[in-house]
């Protein structure tokens, strides 16, 4: 299930970052530091993971952009806004 | 009922005053933030107590003008209305200012004392500046009498706005008691309806267009629903404030609206007393105002266009659906009252020419600037090209310089490019927007010289220190093959494979 979230965090980083493919990104990428995603871009994403990632409710105003610094720890944080258990 | 039709621009001074008075006693809220409100009584007392505070120094008999330092706290107003009070110009910086940049506004504008606006501790090196004593600000003040605001001249400075310059000095733009007055005249007949309770907070204070929100609030005691932009990505919960304050005039860049809209929860639903959108700052786009029109189904957009250099807006337009249909873009309108627009070449498209009252004072110390850009009375070059219609109707058709807006805010790529050409071991620079979906969302630099991520990181870090954030790009390249064009400079059009081929790359964060 986590791997599933992880996927869709990194297709909907590309589709932000309007990048080629995903090549570029693995779970060690810095949000911030590597991909320059700041808080404008941050919630462009949360929204982005709203729409692609069903029972997925992100409260902003819980998630702050220091408490996760890679991908894989953002889709961590991502994996516990899911409601109820996600059908596979 | 309405008064005799005398206007606030034949005596600014009677406007602050009365604008002032009508605040006494009022208890509704006048500015509410996350963390609470500050009513127009308390505003009006506390500025009062303020302004009394200022007249008695030195620089208040001077009239000097007064660094603002904050951004979206309760006393930033009990400062803005001080300054007002005490006829001493106002100059807002926000608080991730460099302190090198804030010695150089105060030096330049010649302040000489600072108003901490902000309630948390405050950032500890502004109170290391030598010379510029730091006044903190008690929203509970009560004045000893009622204050009166000292007799000004015409021309005297009401604010200065500092825009991107980064070489030499800062580029402050003055704008006038009179040039502030003749755009507070213009607010009841861009928005006439009698019924706003509650503007948004979108702006910025250092930037001009937070004087449609402030001026609306303060003429019809409306209150501001404050957005502390660090706390931007709970988009959520400023929306769920925005309801709550039943706020019906959003003012905004398309930038900030563009990210309100990515919430689904930004709706005439949820916002059910929103009544219209004021657009100014950037070109608005067809995407942005079908989207509004489809959520807030019965509001009005509007788009407005200016220079700080004219008073905040000097076009206006409300748009409509044969708008998005139409082949050209969103249009910036036709002058308000007063104002008049004509192009260099006095044709239907060239330079935008500003004529009128809104035409600011101009630059500090800067006369060839200053020449170039006001070369007539009370006229000014806007550097913008535009087309007008039979109809009289303006469409902006572009920068003539290298001027971006990025969340609204203008940034020189050429400036830019210079500062960074004087750090040690650059040979040479190009700065370019970084693009996302068609609009500038950050800047990237492109840097030939010695490289390494180091050298990226360091240069970063020196220019952070120097210049206020949003002239720092975010993305640093260097080690790529380089193409020349036929005038022998980088050509920019090869640019976006050297992100790709750049053998050393930095991300700069704030």
């Amino acid at each position: 299930m986590s791997t599933q979230i992880e996927a869709q965090v990194i297709v909907s980083i590309v589709e932000l970052l309007e990048m080629e493919d995903s090549s570029a990104i693995t779970l060690a990428t810095k949000i911030e530091g590597d991909l320059g995603i700041d808080s404008g871009l941050l919630l462009e994403l949360f929204m982005m993971l709203e729409e692609n990632v069903a029972n997925l409710e992100i409260d902003p105003a819980e998630l702050r952009p220091e408490e996760f610094e890679t991908v894989g720890s953002f889709a961590k944080m991502i994996a516990t806004c899911v409601k109820g258990t996600v059908a596979a | 009922m309405t008064m005799a039709a005398t206007t606030f621009a034949s005596d600014p001074r009677s406007m602050l005053q009365s604008i002032h008075a009508g605040f006494s006693g009022v208890d509704t809220p006048a500015y509410r933030t996350a963390v609470g409100d500050l009513s127009f009584a308390k505003l009006h007392d506390a500025s009062a107590a303020l302004a009394e505070r200022l007249m008695t120094m030195d620089a208040g008999q001077n009239r000097h003008p007064v660094l603002i330092w904050g951004h979206k706290d309760l006393p930033y107003m009990v400062a803005y209305w001080a300054c007002l009070l005490a006829g001493m110009p106002l100059v807002p910086v926000e608080p991730e200012t460099p302190v090198d940049r804030l010695c150089q506004i105060a030096e330049v504008c010649q302040a000489d004392i600072i108003l901490d606006a902000t309630i948390d501790a405050p950032f500890i090196d502004i109170l290391s500046v030598p010379g510029l004593p730091v006044l903190d600000i008690d929203v509970n003040a009560v004045p000893l009498a009622s204050v009166t605001v000292p007799d000004f001249a015409a021309d005297d400075v009401a604010y200065i706005m500092f825009s991107s310059g980064t070489l030499g000095q800062p580029k402050g733009i003055q704008v006038t008691y009179t040039n502030l007055a003749d755009f507070v005249d213009w607010l009841p007949e861009l928005l006439p309806e009698t019924d706003h309770a509650g503007v948004t907070g979108n702006i910025r204070h250092c930037f001009d267009v937070s004087l449609f929100e402030l001026w609306m609030s303060w003429t019809r005691r409306a209150p501001i629903t404050a957005l502390d932009h660090a706390d931007f990505a709970n988009s959520t919960g400023y929306i769920a404030r925005l309801a709550n304050d039943g706020v019906t005039l959003s003012v905004s860049t398309p930038s900030i609206t563009r990210l309100l809209l990515k919430n689904k929860r930004y709706n005439g639903d949820v916002l059910p007393q929103m009544r219209a959108f004021v657009f100014c700052g950037e070109p608005l786009t067809k995407a942005i105002v079908a989207e509004l029109f489809t959520r807030f189904p019965g509001c009005r957009v509007v788009n407005t266009y200016g220079p700080t250099e004219c008073t905040v807006a000097v076009t206006s337009v409300d748009i409509t659906a044969a708008h998005l249909t139409a082949e050209e873009d969103i249009p910036i309108g036709t002058p308000r009252h007063g104002v008049m627009v004509y192009t260099a070449n006095d044709t239907s498209c060239g330079e935008m020419m500003i004529a009128g009252k809104c035409v600011a004072k101009g630059y500090f110390g800067l006369p060839e600037k200053q020449a170039h850009a006001f070369p007539f009375t009370q006229t000014y070059r806007s550097g913008d090209w535009a087309a007008v219609d039979a109809q009289g109707q303006w469409t902006f058709q572009g920068r003539m310089d290298r001027e971006v807006k990025i969340q609204g805010v203008r940034i020189d790529l050429n400036d830019i490019e210079a500062h960074i050409r004087k750090q040690e071991g650059v040979e040479d620079v190009v700065v370019e927007p970084y693009m996302l979906r068609g609009e500038p969302r950050a800047l990237n630099a492109f840097v030939i010289g010695d490289a390494s991520d180091e050298t990226l990181a360091s240069l970063a870090q020196t220019l952070a220190s120097e210049l206020p954030p949003y002239l720092v790009p975010r993305f640093w390249y260097s080690g790529f093959v380089t193409v020349l064009n036929n005038n022998s400079k980088i050509d920019r059009s090869h640019l976006h494979d050297a992100v790709k081929t750049a053998a050393f790359k930095h991300v700069h964060t704030a």
